[in-house]
C-alpha cells in the first residue's frame, strides 16, 4: 500500500458524515484530527487539507464555503496564490477574508508600520501592535485564523524593479494600495505577467471596484493616462466601515476568478456610495475602442 | 452648441446637491467652466466648513468621462447633442 492510499484511508477513518442541508450528506473532518494527521505524517497542514478534499472529505472549517465553491472550487482556492499589495485599510480586511476563505498561499506586500491614525479602520491594527510591521502582524493574524495557509511576508516598497519578482507565480493580484502611482506599477506588472488584477479604492462613504484582465484597458479607463492625480480622500478621510465593505467586494472577485464562477466586474466600474445607498455600474471604454 | 447630459457620481451629490443636469456647451472645456461656475462655490463652501484651506476644484477632483471615455484620452473635445458626461469623484485611498 503506498503512502497516499494510507493517508487517504486515515483521513476517511477520521471523518464523519453529516447532514449538510437540503438532504445532502458530506464527509467532514475536524481541525484537531486534520492537524494530528499532519503532525504524524510528513505533510504540511495545507497538504493534508488538500488531500482531504481530494478524497471527498471536507475540512470542517470550509463547510460553509462548499455550497458556493463546491469541493473542486475549494481545492482550487487551496492550490492558489494571491498577492495582496498593501496591508492597511483595504488590505487588512482582504487578508482576513482570504484566510477565512482558504486561499492556500498569500503574498503580503507592505513596507509600513501601524500608526495611531490607522486604528479607526485598519482591521489588523490595535493598540498593542502600534509601530509594528503591518506585514508581520498580518502574517500572525493569518496564522491564528488558519494555520494551514502559507504566507510570504514582503516588507518592501513596490517599485518598477521589485514588482515582477514579488508577483511572479501568483494567480491573482489584489490592489489595496493608497497611491495611483503604485497601482500603475502593479497593473503594468500584471500585464507583463498576464495576471488578473482586482482594483479597489476608497474615500469617505464611497468605494469602487474593478477587475482588470490582461488586455483590458484597466486603470487608465478610470483615471486617464499618467499617475499625477490626487483624490478626494484628502477631504473626505476614510471612516471605519468603507474599507471593509470594499475589501469584501474585492475578495468576492478573487474567489470568482479562482473558482471560475460568476462574471468579473470587467470594463466597468462598480461604484458604491453609502451616503445615499447607491450602487452603480459605470461602463468604461474598452481597449481599442 | 450642444445640449449634453451631466451626471455627478459619488460625494458630489452630497456636496453639490445635484445628481444630474443638462448643460449647453460646444466643448468639454465649456462644460467644465460652466460646472465650476455653477457648482464650484458649493464645493468651496463645503471645503471651508471642513477646515480645508487648499484650493481645489470639482474637475480637479474628478474623473470625467465623455460617453465612457476619460477626457484625457479624448482626441476631439467637440460635443454633440445627447452626449453623456460622468463626473466621478476621484479617489485613490486604500
Amino acid at each position: 500500500m503506498n503512502a497516499g492510499n494510507s493517508l487517504a484511508k486515515q483521513i476517511v477513518r477520521c471523518s464523519r458524515t453529516i447532514a449538510a442541508g437540503s438532504g445532502r450528506k458530506l464527509k467532514v473532518i475536524g481541525l484537531e484530527e486534520s492537524r494530528a494527521i499532519a503532525a504524524h505524517s510528513r505533510l504540511t497542514p495545507l497538504e493534508v487539507e488538500i488531500t482531504c478534499l481530494e478524497n471527498g472529505v471536507v475540512p470542517m472549517r470550509y463547510l460553509r464555503n462548499i455550497g458556493t465553491a463546491g469541493i473542486q472550487g475549494q481545492l482550487k482556492l487551496l492550490y492558489s496564490t494571491v498577492a495582496i499589495c498593501g496591508a492597511g485599510g483595504l488590505g487588512g480586511s482582504v487578508i482576513e477574508l482570504l484566510a477565512r476563505q482558504g486561499i492556500g498561499h498569500l503574498v503580503i506586500i507592505d513596507n509600513g508600520r501601524f500608526v495611531e491614525n490607522n486604528l479607526n479602520r485598519q482591521i489588523m491594527s490595535g493598540e498593542d501592535v502600534l509601530r509594528r510591521s503591518k506585514v508581520k502582524v498580518a502574517a500572525q493574524r493569518v496564522r491564528r485564523i488558519n494555520s494551514a495557509i502559507a504566507v510570504k511576508k514582503c516588507s518592501t516598497y513596490i517599485n518598477d524593479s521589485s514588482v515582477d519578482g514579488l508577483l511572479k507565480g501568483c494567480d491573482v493580484v489584489v490592489d489595496a494600495l493608497d497611491s495611483l502611482s503604485s497601482r500603475m506599477v502593479v497593473e503594468a506588472s500584471c500585464r507583463r505577467l498576464k495576471l488578473p488584477f482586482v482594483h479597489g479604492a476608497i474615500a469617505g462613504y464611497c468605494g469602487q471596484v474593478m477587475t482588470v484582465l490582461p488586455g483590458d484597458k484597466g486603470l487608465s479607463a478610470i483615471y486617464g493616462p499618467g499617475c499625477d492625480v490626487r483624490g478626494v480622500e484628502a477631504v473626505t478621510g476614510n471612516p471605519s466601515a468603507t474599507p471593509t465593505a470594499i475589501a469584501a467586494w474585492e475578495v468576492q472577485e478573487v474567489v470568482k476568478l479562482i473558482t471560475g464562477t460568476g462574471e468579473p466586474i470587467r470594463n466597468r466600474l462598480l461604484f458604491v456610495d453609502f451616503a445615499d445607498g447607491s450602487l452603480e455600474s459605470i461602463p468604461l471604454a474598452q481597449e481599442g475602442k | 452648441m450642444a445640449t449634453v447630459n451631466v451626471r455627478f457620481v459619488g460625494p458630489w451629490r452630497l456636496y453639490l446637491g445635484v445628481e444630474r443636469c443638462t448643460i449647453q456647451a460646444a466643448t468639454v472645456e465649456d462644460v467644465i467652466e460652466q460646472m465650476e461656475t455653477t457648482y464650484g462655490p458649493k464645493y468651496h463652501e463645503r471645503l471651508l466648513r471642513g477646515g480645508v484651506k487648499e484650493r481645489r476644484s470639482i474637475s480637479g477632483d474628478s474623473n470625467i468621462l465623455v460617453n465612457r471615455v476619460h477626457i484625457r484620452q479624448l482626441t476631439d473635445h467637440t460635443l454633440k447633442d445627447g452626449d453623456n458626461i460622468d463626473v466621478i469623484a476621484r479617489f485613490v485611498g486604500g
